[in-house]
């Protein structure tokens, strides 16, 4: 095997080692086992030192089949201990196990190929098993390495099974199997690979899907460990201090719109979404909690509300990500079903929202319509089903007791306000407490004073803290002052994703905020047939953390990175793995239906037209800055592809013609040369005259030693016998070398050829 | 080129190995509803699409030409040049297989067809490459070469794409060369000094100087040019152009029994070996006439002025000659003394002895006063005897 190509075998089993490796890792991620990536990795590692580079280690046929052996032998051992299910899990183990066997054995076009197979069959396996956006990106790199490990194959096999010579002969002149590996071969790889990625999407989105499937039951029976995030929704202990960290992992996407027209719908404010409320507190010196109530007593299914109901309302579309352990939903209170993924259930005595318990560990999506959702806002005020508690107004013994300065404080607060104007009062305490020069937002949690309750402890000393202590703050005080109050939980986020049109919840959007208990009496009387049972105001008294950007920022700017990436993430969560029937439905059959029908509808073009006319004269109410946005985006993405592609266009021409440019200097370097060489001209002139004539086939140079020779019997001749070898080497300089002569040697080369033409005519 | 071409596409082995994969991974995606899946096998489709289509391009409107000589002895190394032409503007074309063929067709076919092949890993756009392959011939004879089969599996190796190019070529595989023994040599010069004395006087300074050139056995040592060979390492002789040579009639009876062992065939190829070594040597020489005659199956007679185009020819006839059981001999010699010319040498090589005393067998020349005169003095050499060293010795493979 010669230098050449031993490197594009090596280059070979480098590619080889990466996609096994690469293989190992998906695998060990659908699994959740760190085990199988490092045990690949080494494995990838070692075989590629100890048997591909130094060949130390390499089993040969008995051995590799004792170790498959022993392989199997394991896996068999690993079924004998798993459920049924899970033995998919024991299998794909097999996969990797002989993966390792084989890699550690000399590799031939049988090896390579096996391998190959075992490889991709992981692969397989680890798409079951994964849902990840990260498995996508591995999964496309894991294609272009074994793109890059099947072209080198095949050279290095083609090159092998050249055969060159037949009857004995030595080989003739063969290509360089190292002129393979060029930046041209990763120009061309890059285009098939772009290329095939463009027709699986293709592929992927145009294949029809069935209506549902069975596969996130059999990936849980199975083990596949979804990534859970953690939600505590029933209590809140005030002397945690790991209850408020910044954690951005994904909850829920929740996109709002028109339930009719399908048209988004974004808030000015931030959005709130409750999952449960806290009613009862506790207060201990040095500790606080809040809790709900008991157990619920009873749940009741809820049946998808009658269509007509639904009409003019805003639809909200909620996808929930696996939460550990907890079937409870958010929502905008109160709602109406439109649809969801598995069935939901309503407890009416704790106003909470749940899910089937068997569908805690997968995605789950729900559809609701809300009344209080108007105007680009959230209602404050909620209707009431129930009035509430009679507990829930006042403070118990012992907190009157803890709860002095509180109190105090919120009597202060109130003071000169009628009683009988609870919005008033509620509003005013939170005002109070939403004032940034009395009161801090900070994540960290005050320093507990051991002896005090932390609520009092809070507005007396530390007046810092988050949302729980605000709310809890909020809450004492309303019930102090004789208004029902209760905490609700849930998330506030304004994180409004302007390309995917929906709101990212995540952890850090946990929020607690209050509910206050207005009586119909309370309400006022254009309100009050609105809310026959009195309704619950919501009031937030946490102030926004210092640096916080408003809504208002948060709309002019252009999206950021992480906007593009969560939605990137949403694309991929919503599109790639969870693509169904529905969906195909939706977002591609439908739409393009729509467009088939608009392209031959004269009627739709009209309206196209007219309606372009009156945006651009600024008479179509309905454009609105945001799709005006969206028009100035969309022109300004077009711009800048073709500015790129354009760019990179001119790049190509550029390098082409410097790469032109620079062939035609060598050749005009080899022109320059070309006069020079009259000195051989003319001493072929000479000689042709005396009948000396080089015969075809015969090099110049063995020209010139014949040509010696025959000067060298005649004695007149005698001293231009070496004329011809320094003419012809000169020559050779300057043809070949591509030297050009200076004057001396010229006239040197002159003089010499003035010698050889008087020898030649003789005395 | 404007030769015919035929175009083939077909999945490779390793690509039905893929489509079983694929399918596991398509079954698999639709019974689960798996996207993932569904991702890996349009993966999988998409690259067996663009292996298709890489083949399909790659081979589109490419050339390939081979080259190579019109004669080569057999044992003597065969050089094929095979040239690749990439006309395209823009495509390259990726690790391609030319594939040639060969078959032996005459005199009988002994050897089974060859397929050589080349492999040509990048060939950029509007270039050109050149690779050649290698071979030897064992056995004489007419060696017909292509079609060229053009082939890519390029890059996954999945698909094939194969042009067939019918490129057809010959080439004659002449009888090994061999050595001609001094003696044989030494005959030789007695001959034509003879003839030279009986026609004009020829020596080294009657002749015009052509050149140099490289000793051959049986040159004159006057005619070494000692200054040039010492500077060489190596001796040279002068060449004259107006040199003169006997005129030599050589006939070879191709003789063998109807049962032919292995003995008797190659006895055939002793003999069509010496023919070819002398024809060559004689050939080169040049400034003398050669009357080649061949009692073979198919009895043939050559005529002409000893050169290049004359050493082709009976090279040849030589490649395809058969043995015959029949006694062709009678009639061809006749033929051939028919157009011989004063002071010709007539030499007969034989795989049998001959006896040209023979009036009875030999009944045609012997009427002839002027063919009876030549066939008197002819030398008569039978390879299947002993003296068959004394004239010639085998060559050695290149």
């Amino acid at each position: 095997m010669n230098t050449s190509t031993v490197r594009v075998e090596r280059a070979l089993q480098v590619c080889m080692s990466l996609f096994s490796a690469l293989a190992a890792l998906v695998l060990g991620m659908g699994e959740g086992s760190y085990v199988i990536p490092v045990l690949g990795a080494i494995a990838c590692v070692g075989a590629l030192y100890l048997t591909d580079v130094r060949g130390w280690l390499r089993l040969n046929n008995r051995q590799a089949n004792l170790a498959g052996l022993v392989t199997v032998g394991i896996c068999f051992w690993e079924l004998r201990l798993v459920n049924a299910e899970q033995r998919v899990l024991a299998l794909a183990n097999l996969l990797f196990y002989l993966n390792c066997v084989n890699l550690f054995r000399q590799k031939e076009p049988r090896i390579y190929w096996m391998l190959m197979l075992l490889n991709v069959l992981e692969v397989a396996v680890a798409a079951a098993l994964n849902s990840d956006m990260l498995f996508g990106w591995l999964m496309v790199l894991f294609f272009f390495v074994g793109l890059a490990t099947l072209a080198l194959f095949l050279v290095l096999r083609e090159n092998a099974e050249q055969n060159p010579s037949f009857g004995g002969a030595p080989a003739g002149r063969c290509a360089s199997v190292e002129d393979f590996l060029s930046w041209a071969l990763t120009r061309q790889l890059l285009r098939v690979g772009f290329g095939t990625l463009a027709l699986m999407g293709l592929m992927f989105i145009v294949m029809p899907r069935a209506d549902s499937g069975d596969w996130d039951e059999w990936s849980k029976a199975i083990g596949s460990p979804h990534r859970t995030v953690g939600f505590e929704g029933s209590r809140i202990n005030l002397s945690d201090a790991d209850d408020a960290t910044e954690d951005p992992a994904e909850v829920m996407r929740v996109r709002l719109f028109h339930h009719d027209s399908k048209m988004e719908y974004e808030l000015i404010e931030p959005l709130l979404l409750r999952g449960s409320v806290l009613t009862e507190y506790t207060g201990e010196k040095g500790k606080g909690t809040w809790t709900g109530r008991g157990p619920a007593r009873g749940q009741q299914v809820i049946t998808n509300a009658n269509s007509r109901k639904l009409q003019g309302l805003i639809e909200v579309e909620c996808v929930i990500k696996p939460l550990g352990g907890s079937a409870n939903l958010f929502a905008v209170f109160p709602f109406l079903k439109v649809s969801s993924s598995g069935e939901l259930f309503y407890d009416p005595e704790r106003e909470m929202l749940f899910r089937r318990a068997r569908s805690f560990d997968s995605e789950f999506q729900y559809n609701l319509v809300s009344e209080t959702l108007k105007d680009n806002r959230q209602a404050k005020m909620v209707a009431c089903e129930n009035e509430p508690r009679t507990d829930l107004a006042q403070l118990t013994l012992d907190q009157q007791g803890s709860l002095v300065n509180l109190k105090r404080v919120a009597a202060d607060v109130v003071q000169g306000i009628p009683v009988d104007d609870a919005r008033g009062r509620a509003e005013a305490l939170e005002r109070h407490l939403r004032d940034a020069d009395l009161y801090h937002y900070a994540l960290q949690p005050p320093r507990i004073d051991p002896n005090s309750d932390p609520i009092e402890n809070f507005i007396t000393n530390s007046k810092t803290g988050h949302c729980e202590y605000f709310a809890s703050a909020l809450a004492l005080m309303l019930r102090s002052q004789g208004i029902p109050a209760r905490i609700a939980m849930g998330f506030k986020t304004d994180e409004y994703n302007k390309l995917g049109h929906f709101y990212y919840v995540r952890q850090l959007h946990a929020h607690s905020w209050v509910e206050a208990y207005i009586s119909e009496a309370q309400l006022p009387t254009e309100s009050r047939g609105s809310f026959p049972q009195g309704a619950w105001l919501q009031l937030d008294p946490t102030p926004a953390a210092a640096g916080a950007e408003t809504a208002e920022e948060k709309a002019r700017r252009l999206p950021t990175l992480r906007e593009i990436a969560d939605f990137t993430k949403y694309l991929w969560s919503a599109y790639v793995v969870g693509l169904n029937a529905q969906k195909q439905r939706e977002a591609i059959y439908q739409p393009i239906a729509d467009i088939a029908r608009n392209i031959v509808s004269p009627t739709a073009w009209r309206e196209s037209l007219a309606g372009i006319r009156n945006w651009i004269r600024g008479e179509d109410a309905a454009a609105s800055s945001s799709t005006r946005e969206d028009l100035a985006l969309a022109v300004a993405t077009v711009l800048l592809t073709t500015a790129i592609y354009l760019g990179v266009k001119l790049l190509l021409r550029w390098s082409g013609r410097s790469r032109a440019r620079s062939k035609s200097d060598l050749s005009r370097r080899s022109d320059r040369a070309i006069p020079v060489i009259a000195f051989y001209r003319r001493f072929e002139q000479l000689l042709a005259r005396r009948n000396l004539v080089r015969a075809a086939g015969q090099t110049q140079r063995e020209f010139a030693i014949a040509l010696g020779g025959h000067l060298a019997d005649r004695v007149e001749t005698h001293a231009a016998v070496p004329i011809p070898r320094q003419v012809v080497d000169a020559f050779y300089r300057v043809r070949f070398g591509e030297e050009a002569l200076d004057n001396v040697e010229r006239d040197g080369v002159e003089q010499a050829l003035d010698v050889l033409e008087r020898a030649l005519k003789g005395p | 080129m404007n030769a015919k071409r035929q175009c083939r596409t077909a999945i490779c082995l390793e690509g039905w190995y893929f489509l079983v994969v694929m399918g596991f991974v398509l079954t698999a995606a639709i019974i689960r509803d798996i996207n993932l899946l569904m991702v890996l096998f349009g993966l999988m489709l998409g690259g067996l699409v663009f292996n298709l289509r890489a083949v399909l391009l790659t081979l589109r409107d490419v050339e390939v030409r081979r080259r190579l000589p019109a004669m080569v002895a057999a044992g003597d190394i065969l050089a094929v040049e095979l040239e690749f032409r990439n006309p395209r503007k823009k495509r390259a074309s990726w690790a391609v297989v030319v594939r040639d063929e060969i078959r032996h067709v005459a005199p009988e076919p002994h050897e089974p067809s060859l397929t050589p092949s080349l492999l040509f890993t990048h060939i950029p756009p509007g270039q050109v490459r050149r690779l050649s392959y290698q071979g030897r011939f064992s056995q004489r004879g007419l060696y017909r070469f292509g079609p060229l089969r053009v082939s890519t599996r390029f890059p996954l190796g999945l698909v094939r794409r194969t042009v067939t190019i019918d490129a057809p070529d010959r080439v004659v595989v002449h009888p090994r060369l061999g050595r001609l023994t001094s003696r044989w040599l030494q005959r030789q010069r007695e001959a034509e000094d003879g003839a030279q004395r009986q026609q004009r006087p020829l020596g080294v300074s009657t002749g015009d100087y052509h050149g140099l050139r490289d000793w051959r056995p049986g040159d004159s040592r006057r005619w070494i040019h000692w200054r040039t060979s010492a500077r060489r390492g190596e001796l040279m002789v002068r060449q004259y152009e107006q040199q003169r040579n006997q005129d030599l009639v050589l006939i070879l009876e191709l003789w063998s029994p109807a049962e032919a062992q292995e003995a008797d065939l190659q006895l055939v190829e002793n003999v069509l070996s010496f023919a070819a070594t002398v024809v060559d040597d004689r050939c080169r020489r040049g400034g003398s006439r050669l009357t080649l005659g061949i009692a073979g199956e198919q009895p043939s007679v050559l005529h002409g002025a000893a050169s290049p185009a004359l050493l082709q020819e009976a090279m040849e006839e030589l490649a395809v000659a058969m043995a015959t059981p029949h006694d062709r001999l009678p009639p061809l010699l006749d033929e051939a003394l028919g157009a011989l010319r004063p002071g010709a040498e007539v030499a007969l090589i034989s795989t049998r002895s001959v006896i040209l005393a023979d009036t009875a067998r030999f009944a045609a020349v012997w009427n002839n006063t002027q063919k009876q005169s030549a066939l008197s003095q002819a030398m008569t050499v039978d390879l299947g005897g002993a003296e068959r060293s004394a004239w010639f010795q085998q060559g050695d493979l290149a």
